[in-house]
């Protein structure tokens, strides 16, 4: 009866011993990934801010594409990019437009490019410009000015 | 292939050109009965059924179910090849338990995001508590999540760049928020037609 009861209680032991191993294992491990995270966040250089060119093209919807003008359209991207991101996001961001071809209707917004998406989503939210209803189509986003210029003229 | 899965608005000559400009090959709309071509753009039929009104019999399209409280999802194994995507009527449900976000996840369906909604609450200064929820559960790949437009006409429509930008915006990484917009939506298309 003896050798029995021993027995299980050494399973008993085993076991519980094994859990406990397990435990403090996961514990520490997940507690070395903290503390690496932790370290490698205070050491990453900070991304150093580039400009990207964001090429649009405005269709209206209702009215006509002439009586869009650039400072209209300006201050209509920099209202629903404030609107979206705050006075420090847009700040940080300083979306410009840069080029505005009021014929075809194609315009170049230049941003940093950490902000980049809210830039295209601010562009996307443009529903009105001086009384024109229009949709803003982001079209494509390049590196430098100039490729964005040669974009659009053999858009 | 972009998709936009519930387009609300009419549908013309015109919206299909600005649909197909701003990128889009498939438009699911429940304004129309059947698969159509328009310009170019192809038109699949969609329908937002509640639990009560399942099964639909004899249609041919993207069927979304609306969840609008817990017991909607009760018994959910009997929901699997009845629906395409499930849709959360977060304003009308409420808090949302622990309970139907395990049977969100237990029945492995898409669940769909609605663009307008989502930019209507973080414009309003809503709670997106929820949306958020479900966009962490995405990334961690307990849920498969889709979002489209739910434009209500030509006015409203936004580009599939702006859609993946408002969730990277919201924190999902870059190549999660682009399966959310291009990739997802055609696996529910290729199940549904």
């Amino acid at each position: 009866m003896l050798p029995e009861v021993l027995a299980v209680l050494a399973l008993v032991v085993s076991l519980v011993s094994l859990y406990l191993s397990l435990a403090t294992y996961s514990r520490v491990r997940r507690t070395a990934r903290v503390v690496r995270e932790a370290l490698s966040a205070g050491t990453s250089r900070p991304a150093r801010p580039r400009r990207r060119y964001v090429v649009f093209e405005v269709v209206p919807i209702s009215g006509d594409l002439g009586s869009v003008s650039r400072e209209g359209l300006e201050e209509a991207l920099t209202r629903a990019y404030r609107e979206l991101n705050g006075a420090v996001g847009l700040s940080l961001a300083r979306p410009t437009l840069v080029h505005y071809d009021r014929s075809r209707g194609l315009g170049i917004l230049a941003v940093k490019h950490l902000w980049k998406r809210q830039a295209i989503l601010a562009v996307s939210l443009v529903r009105e410009v001086n009384g024109v209803r229009v949709v803003l189509n982001p079209l494509r986003a390049t590196g430098t000015r100039r490729k964005a210029l040669e974009y659009l003229e053999r858009f | 292939m972009p998709a936009d899965l519930c387009y609300e608005g009419d549908l013309d000559q015109f919206s299909a050109r600005l649909l197909t400009k701003l990128g889009y090959r498939v438009v699911a709309s429940s304004r129309v009965s059947g698969s159509l071509e328009l310009g170019g753009l192809r038109v699949v039929p969609r329908a937002i059924v509640r639990r009560a009104e399942l099964p639909l019999r004899g249609f041919r399209g993207v069927r979304v179910l609306l969840v609008e409280s817990e017991g909607d999802l009760k018994a959910y194994q009997r929901l699997r090849g009845l629906v395409d995507s499930v849709r959360v009527d977060h304003e009308r449900l409420g808090d949302v338990g622990k309970d139907l976000i395990r049977r969100l996840v237990g029945l492995g369906l898409p669940v769909e995001l609605v663009f307008t909604d989502v930019l209507r609450r973080v414009l309003g200064r809503s709670s997106i508590d929820f949306y958020l929820l479900l966009l962490r559960l995405y990334t961690r790949g307990k849920l498969r999540v889709y979002i489209c437009s739910g434009a209500g006409g030509v006015g409203e429509v936004v580009h599939p760049e702006a859609m993946a930008s408002l969730l990277t915006s919201l924190g999902v990484p870059e190549p999660y928020a682009l399966g959310a917009v291009y990739r997802i939506p055609e696996v529910v298309l290729g199940g549904a037609t």
